[in-house]
């Protein structure tokens, strides 16, 4: 169980979070909903470690990871499996050295070993036979799918999906939203989930929630946020350029 | 007051970097220590300095020594001691331009290299993605490099050392006719192991200054392409000005 509790975030001279609680539970799918630039991607990278709040806290499965001084984030960030907007694939590396970069560093697995793994990654994510290719020879749906095969290389309990579909075409993107529902199916993942594609949201999630103004404003089940009736995320759900929200 | 706020401004943004670039490099050497000891990439990198800088530092050495034989030869030669010009070349050679240039060639070739390698990790998430995974991008990224170019300057230096030298060999005893035996044995006899000693030195420190600044300036580069193309800039020019900075200081310590 993952725990937000009253998280603060400056940067710069903008307040990007400005008090956010939220509990995700274990083995759901939670989405984070917001316009872009909100600070969906500053809660995520919040969650694992890479940025530290001014005020509040995170606790992972009851453990504090910003204020207890005992814990390393190192034995923390192994419970997870981060896909990045970008996909953020090592490109001085072949497919399998990405996918089997944990297994290699953590478990010190032999090679043959780690490549027999990677193999069953790639097959969870609809891929084979590009062990050995580079990166940039991928298209922009393959790398996000190795990115996601990487993510679950070391099967973390939780997945933390930055803007998965973002770039990609609708078929594309409907591959991953399947990718992501099976995966945390067959798998028993906790997901959570940033993006602004609504389509997207509503076909993953468990439940929604709304970043708005650097506060969760809205958090329910899917059903319950389609029929909102809250004037500011029902413009952003209906994509109107009027209504209570200002750019 | 204008003038006397944009000078405290500056020293203090000059403070400011001074100390984040201490505290990165000694991340970075408290890693040099802890396990797992990267042996593998500090092979890769150390392959990649040498094989990206030793050719150039040669041809740049070989034919300072030929220029700097030409020059010292037709100064020399008006107040007839040209006999002076293998000692001349000798210590010129060691004490200053072999392990100068040798830096200089290492900081616009693998400086800029670094800062741009991690300057591009940093911007498309990579090395957030290296935190994700539990990995030190410090421990896993700088810190090899930092002890490659060391070690790797170190030898640079002494190989430019002996082609320096051998580049106005050729040209003294070739187109000036000087004595070969007696241009070798002037050269033996200027020369004292410390000479040797601290030019190895000098390069083992402008490869620690090039590294840990290109290392820095890459790997906090920020936004996209133009912030890679700034951070690579910033590096190969801070890398230069420090390298003759401390040039100066060492030439005070070590003579």
């Amino acid at each position: 169980m993952i725990e937000i509790i009253d998280l603060h975030k400056k940067l710069g001279e903008n307040d990007v979070l400005t008090g956010v609680n939220l509990s995700i539970k274990k083995g759901e799918t939670l989405t984070i909903m917001g316009q872009s630039g909100c600070g969906k991607s500053v809660l995520l990278k919040h969650l694992v470690g890479i940025l530290k709040p001014d005020k509040g806290t995170i606790k992972i499965d009851g453990i504090d990871i910003v204020n207890d001084k005992r814990i390393r984030l190192s034995d923390i960030r192994k419970k997870f499996g981060v896909l990045f907007q970008n996909s953020a694939l090592f490109d001085s590396m072949t497919v399998w050295e990405n996918i089997g970069f944990m297994l290699k560093e953590h478990k010190k697995l032999p090679d043959s070993k780690i490549k027999k793994i990677v193999t069953e990654k790639l097959a969870l994510v609809g891929l084979k036979d590009i062990e050995d290719k580079s990166p940039h020879e991928l298209s922009g749906g393959m790398q996000k799918r190795v990115a996601l095969a990487r993510a679950i290389s070391m099967e973390p309990e939780i997945v933390l999906y930055d803007e998965p579909t973002t770039g990609l075409d609708p078929i594309m993107a409907e591959i991953i939203n399947e990718l992501i529902i099976s995966l945390s199916k067959k798998l028993s993942i906790t997901s959570v989930v940033v993006t602004h594609d609504i389509r997207s949201a509503y076909e993953i999630s468990d439940r929604i929630a709304f970043l708005y103004g650097g506060k969760i404003t809205q958090l329910g089940l899917k059903e319950d946020i389609k029929h909102t009736t809250d004037p500011k995320l029902r413009q952003f759900l209906d994509g109107s350029a009027t209504g209570p929200i200002k750019l | 007051m204008f003038i006397f706020e944009w000078i405290g401004k500056k020293i203090l943004n000059f403070l400011n970097n001074f100390g984040l670039i201490t505290r990165f490099f000694l991340t970075a050497l408290k890693w040099l220590f802890r396990k797992p000891f990267r042996w593998k990439i500090l092979v890769e990198q150390m392959v990649k300095v040498g094989v990206e800088t030793l050719p150039v530092a040669l041809i740049t050495s070989g034919f300072t020594g030929m220029i700097f034989v030409v020059q010292l030869y037709l100064a020399l030669k008006s107040f007839g001691l040209e006999a002076a010009v293998p000692a001349g070349l000798a210590l010129a050679v060691i004490r200053e331009l072999a392990p100068v240039l040798a830096g200089l060639v290492m900081a616009g070739r693998v400086g800029a290299a670094m800062a741009a390698e991690l300057g591009s990790m940093r911007v498309t998430s990579q090395i957030d993605a290296l935190k994700t995974m539990a990995v030190d991008p410090i421990h896993y990224l700088v810190t090899p490099r930092i002890f490659a170019t060391v070690v790797m300057m170190t030898a640079i230096t002494t190989i430019t050392d002996f082609t320096g030298i051998f580049g106005g060999y050729v040209v003294g005893t070739v187109a000036f006719d000087l004595n070969p035996y007696q241009f070798y044995q002037d050269v033996i006899n200027i020369l004292e192991p410390w000479d040797i000693i601290s030019s190895m030195i000098k390069g083992a420190v402008f490869g620690f200054f090039i590294s840990t600044i290109s290392c820095y300036m890459g790997f906090n580069s920020k936004g996209g392409a133009e912030g890679v193309g700034e951070a690579t800039t910033n590096a190969v020019v801070t890398s230069m000005i420090v390298l003759l900075i401390v040039d100066y200081l060492l030439n005070l310590i070590l003579w």
